[in-house]
């Protein structure tokens, strides 16, 4: 019976590899990792909120509608406003 | 031995053994599959009550599996204006000379010979070209990325950096990613770069953040000859998934059965 300790031994060293591989699995795989996929799924919503630069010609006509009616009847008609000016968000940013 | 004598050596306490033991087993059998019944009802009526509350459509109820992202190119109509090109720039914050999406002329003379250019991915769009051959036709072709149904990109990211999203669209989380830019050499259209800021992996995303929104992409709201068209599979009635079902589309090298969900009209057999 003296030799239990070997096993008692062997034990512990299988429950301190248990538990430091449950806590390590912990902190090693980000929260959503997994939800759809072996990716973050957190991810998705990063990089859905980056923020938005153009708008679009109707964004444009909000305030310069003689403009964009005058663009209308012109060469320039199928031209989006914002590919010849700065795109609306970075023009309009100080009120 | 006669028929009915061997039927007749069941004894009446055997017979209801059996039948006892029939009745039990059937009752408990059916509790539990009630149960089981039930339970999953429960489960499964909380989810789709949860999907319902989420309509189709944009911005925060956004639902990535309502939606299946397509784009289309038609190559006969582009004007190499550039257009494209710099509208991605601004809104995607694209560094110098490293390009999300970029424009190539293929200048194709009467003995075969394909000269191919991209000044600055046609980011300042494109100067008159004399290459000295008979050139008897040239065409531009605006290049993105594929968004691969089935894609290296993603395959061999050793940390589930490159992913496929369940709208279809190959996206990088940047902070998952190393830069090690295994996905930028294996990427058979050369879809991809190693941000020279963040040093991680960057490209197309369709304009993820604008989409998502219920906007369109940043290169087909500028392009001034309707060549880029921007689908959902998943929309009724959607006029990409129209094309795409009832024309003559093509994809990049579809000898490497990546699957692109980025298809073309009037390509030739130049285009690579």
């Amino acid at each position: 019976m003296e030799h239990t300790k070997h096993l008692w031994r062997a034990l512990g060293i299988l429950v301190v590899v248990a538990v430091s591989g449950v806590v390590i699995r912990h902190f090693a795989i980000p929260d959503s990792f997994g939800e759809a996929g072996s990716y973050r799924y957190d991810a998705l919503a990063e990089i859905a909120s980056k923020p938005v630069v153009h708008g679009n010609d109707i964004s444009c006509r909000e305030c310069h509608a003689d403009m964009a009616e005058t663009k209308a009847a012109g060469k320039h008609a199928p031209v989006r406003c914002e590919v010849c000016h700065a795109p609306v968000t970075t023009h309009a940013r100080d009120g | 031995m006669p028929r009915d004598e061997k039927v007749e050596p069941v004894t009446a306490p055997e017979a209801e053994d059996r039948r006892r033991f029939l009745k039990q087993f059937l009752m408990k059998a059916s509790g539990v599959a009630v149960l089981v019944v039930a339970g999953e009802k429960v489960f499964f009526s909380a989810h789709a009550a949860d999907s319902e509350a989420v309509p189709p459509g944009t911005g925060e109820d956004y639902d990535p599996t309502r939606h299946r992202y397509v784009y289309l190119i038609d190559v006969t109509k582009c004007i190499g204006c550039g257009a494209c090109v710099r509208a991605c720039e601004r809104e995607n914050n694209v560094p110098k000379h490293h390009f999300r999406t970029w424009i190539e002329r293929y200048m194709v003379s009467r003995t075969g010979d394909v000269a191919i250019d991209s000044p600055n991915g046609g980011h300042d769009s494109f100067p008159p070209e004399v290459t000295g051959d008979d050139i008897t036709k040239a065409f531009f072709v605006p290049k993105i990325c594929n968004h691969c149904t089935n894609t290296p990109c993603v395959q061999l990211c050793p940390v589930g950096a490159s992913f496929r999203s369940p709208d279809g669209l190959i996206l990088v989380d940047e902070k998952r990613c190393i830069g090690c830019s295994y996905c930028v050499q294996a990427c058979p259209y050369g879809s991809r770069f190693i941000h020279p800021e963040t040093h991680t992996a960057s490209k197309c995303t369709l304009c993820y953040h604008r989409i998502t929104k219920g906007l369109l992409p940043a290169c087909v709201e500028a392009c001034p000859r309707a060549v880029r068209k921007f689908g959902d599979m998943k929309r009724l009635k959607d006029e990409v998934s129209e094309i795409i079902a009832t024309h003559q589309v093509q994809i990049l090298k579809p000898e490497l059965y990546t699957e692109p969900n980025c298809y073309y009209i009037g390509i030739g057999k130049e285009v690579r």
